[in-house]
């Protein structure tokens, strides 16, 4: 039984909905043609009796099918949660640090989730969270308690495999004072799956001194539609670092995730390595808020445009309150002539005592840096490959070695993959 | 034979002729120094050597251990051994020192799972004074002036080049990073036997590189060759002026024009 709260916030949405008027970014993507009633897969015991198939797919975003060095998974098959649970580490060492459940789970377990429920993420904000709220299936509600320090990291897959299904789920972090997590989110499809659209929402909360780091991959097909949705809140003290990467061809995604810092102290960090590849259509930006005093952020954007993609890269910083400090950054480097890039940054001070900057730059590979490694030996191709790898390696704060040593891999196994 | 012959090379860059008939020829194990005032042409010399695209031969020949190099691409001459350190060499985010140094040796990229293999750059930064953590820097990138001379050397080593060609390795260091360049340079020299075309503008780095012969340019020609010393002492005391009586007559007079000097 769903709670009264539930149904009627969802009736709400679905008021709402037929009322709801396109997006401001992206193109306006038609959500009949898709879905939600698709097969179900039922459950497995152990991640490893998926097809080979799913598992492989399911590797290249992150998600291990061994389970080493992860505290949990959560594993979502359209809209079943096949596979969910916690690893023998996380049983040893902080047992009751974690609490890993299906949203539509946790929504009947705990009554107080009515109060986050769209609270940092308006259901009215668009027609897709409006679509999410109406009728969102499952989704990963990741809670971590008061003061637990979970370092390996939990992994949830946001898998597809169903033609024309909209997969819609509705995601919850919520990391209680002085916790800290490591999320790891792939999203991917099956390899027989050719059209679809991905429709998501997802809230965080972290409260006092908490740190949450939350690496999304996204490995997609060239006639999938995206729009994940993110609204974040950051307590005082705490610190939200968020990496986002796209790794393959995407009809279209518009993202623009925002946070906003409203605890002295609290500190944010977005970074996104895009790959434009096939025909996608990318729209992608990320917002910061700064509503306390003592509040950090910054934004980096880089892209590698191909073939005949097109990118948009969006970014702002709000200044509300003095002694805040922001940075964005927005570089896309085209690898073709058909390939283009827009950067679009945006500062908003409100304050006296805010320090917003921004630097974009959007251009193909320089020939001084080119020649020069070609002078090393290197031919033309193995140079460029070489400067759009520079390119993408950025450092992810926050992350431990090891995380960020298996993201740094996903990323040079797809920049070896495409040049 | 020898292992370098520049003849009668013509460039041109923009559609502006700046070399006019150069002919010069290394042989292996020699080391030659190349003299000249500013905008003479040392640097267009070098760059038409290693290939550089911008630089356009319109006749002439650049014989490299008997292949004509004219149309092959900088990557493949300097798989051929041609090693050149630039002046001003670029930064290049996210690219690091050690892989380029690495990929100049001719390894892969440096892979974090291998441990051990990490050392081939280590040394080769030893080897020119630069500490351990440049290897983890992006190349150039905040690099002081000697560092940049400096990491361009420990490339060249890693490249281990028939022919090296060093773009005044000497320009805007201090005397302990040129006396280390120097030295270095010179025992690499005479180690491997690499021969060496050395562009610069000052005696000083010639306290430690021992030089076979020098070669004055002006004008986008060499005007005069020979004993190292001899050229130097007349420069150091009459300047590059020393020469222009040996200039052709239509090269001479553009040259006053250049140098007003010259024309006193």
């Amino acid at each position: 039984m769903k709670p009264k709260w539930y149904v009627e916030k969802r009736k709400r949405a679905q008021e709402m909905l037929k009322r709801a008027k396109p997006a401001k970014y992206g193109s306006d993507v038609d959500l009949d043609v898709f879905n939600m009633q698709v097969p179900s897969h039922g459950k497995v015991d152990e991640i490893v009796e998926l097809s080979e198939a799913v598992r492989s797919a399911s590797r290249t975003v992150g998600t291990r099918d061994d389970e080493e060095y992860r505290s949990g998974t959560y594993f979502q098959y359209d809209n079943d949660v096949v596979y969910l649970k916690y690893t023998e580490w996380l049983k040893e060492h902080l047992p009751e640090g974690l609490i890993v459940l299906s949203t539509d789970d946790a929504v009947r377990t705990y009554p107080w989730l009515e109060k986050y429920w769209f609270r940092e993420l308006p259901m009215g904000l668009d027609k897709y969270t409006t679509y999410v709220a109406a009728n969102s299936v499952g989704g990963a509600f990741v809670w971590v308690q008061e003061g637990a320090k979970i370092d390996y990291p939990i992994q949830a897959c946001l898998f597809m495999g169903t033609d024309m299904m909209a997969q819609v789920p509705h995601n919850f972090i919520i990391a209680e004072p002085r916790s800290r997590i490591h999320l790891i989110t792939g999203c991917t499809v099956h390899p027989a799956c050719k059209k679809a659209a991905h429709i998501a929402a997802t809230e965080i909360y972290i409260k006092e001194g908490a740190e949450v780091t939350w690496s999304m991959i996204h490995s997609w097909g060239q006639n999938f539609h995206v729009r994940p949705r993110m609204g974040a809140i950051v307590e005082e003290n705490g610190t939200l670092n968020m990496n986002y990467i796209l790794l393959t061809p995407v009809k279209s995604i518009q993202m623009y995730p925002t946070v906003i810092l409203k605890g002295e102290g609290a500190r944010a960090s977005f970074r996104n390595l895009i790959f434009g590849r096939g025909k996608s259509n990318i729209d992608v930006g990320s917002g910061i808020i700064f509503s306390a005093e003592e509040t950090r952020g910054e934004i980096i954007s880089r892209a590698v445009i191909m073939d005949g993609s097109t990118i948009d890269m969006r970014g702002l910083l709000r200044g509300n309150k003095p002694n805040t400090r922001g940075h964005l950054e927005c570089r896309g480097l085209l690898l073709s002539d058909k390939a283009r890039a827009r950067a679009h940054p945006s500062l908003d001070g409100r304050a006296e005592g805010t320090d917003l900057t921004h630097e974009a730059a959007v251009g193909k590979i320089a020939e001084e840096q080119l020649y020069y490694l070609m002078t090393r030996g290197l031919s033309e191709g193995d140079a460029t490959s070489l400067i759009a790898r520079g390119f993408l390696d950025t450092d992810i704060p926050g992350l431990p070695p090891k995380l960020q040593a298996e993201i740094s891999k996903i990323v040079s196994m797809t920049a070896e993959e495409v040049m | 034979m020898a292992l370098l012959e520049v003849k009668d090379l013509h460039v041109e860059v923009g559609g502006k002729e700046i070399l006019r008939g150069v002919n010069l020829e290394i042989d292996k194990g020699e080391v030659h120094v190349l003299l000249g005032p500013n905008a003479s042409g040392k640097t267009t010399l070098a760059m038409t050597i290693i290939g550089m695209p911008t630089y356009k031969v319109s006749k002439g020949e650049i014989i490299f251990d008997g292949t004509n190099l004219i149309d092959l691409s900088i990557d493949e001459r300097a798989r051929k051994g041609i090693g050149f350190a630039f002046q001003f060499p670029p930064s290049i985010r996210g690219v690091k020192l050690r892989d380029i140094i690495r990929l100049c040796g001719g390894k892969e990229p440096w892979d974090p799972s291998k441990e051990l293999e990490e050392r081939f750059a280590t040394e080769v930064l030893k080897k020119v004074g630069l500490p351990t953590n440049f290897r983890d820097r992006d190349v150039n990138v905040g690099f002081s002036g000697g560092e940049r001379k400096r990491s361009e050397l420990a490339q060249i080593l890693a490249m281990n080049p028939c022919l090296t060609i060093l773009d005044e390795p000497d320009s805007g260091v201090d005397i302990d990073s040129l006396k280390l360049i120097g030295g270095r340079v010179d025992s690499f020299v005479k180690e491997t036997g690499s021969s060496l075309l050395l562009i610069t503008h000052y005696r000083h780095v010639l306290r430690y590189i021992e030089a076979d012969f020098a070669h004055v340019m002006c004008g986008g020609m060499i005007l005069v060759s020979g004993d190292p010393e001899d050229i130097l002492s007349k420069i150091e005391e009459q300047g590059y002026c020393a020469y222009v009586d040996i200039c052709p007559p239509a090269l001479k007079k553009e040259l006053e024009s250049l140098m007003p000097e010259l024309g006193k």
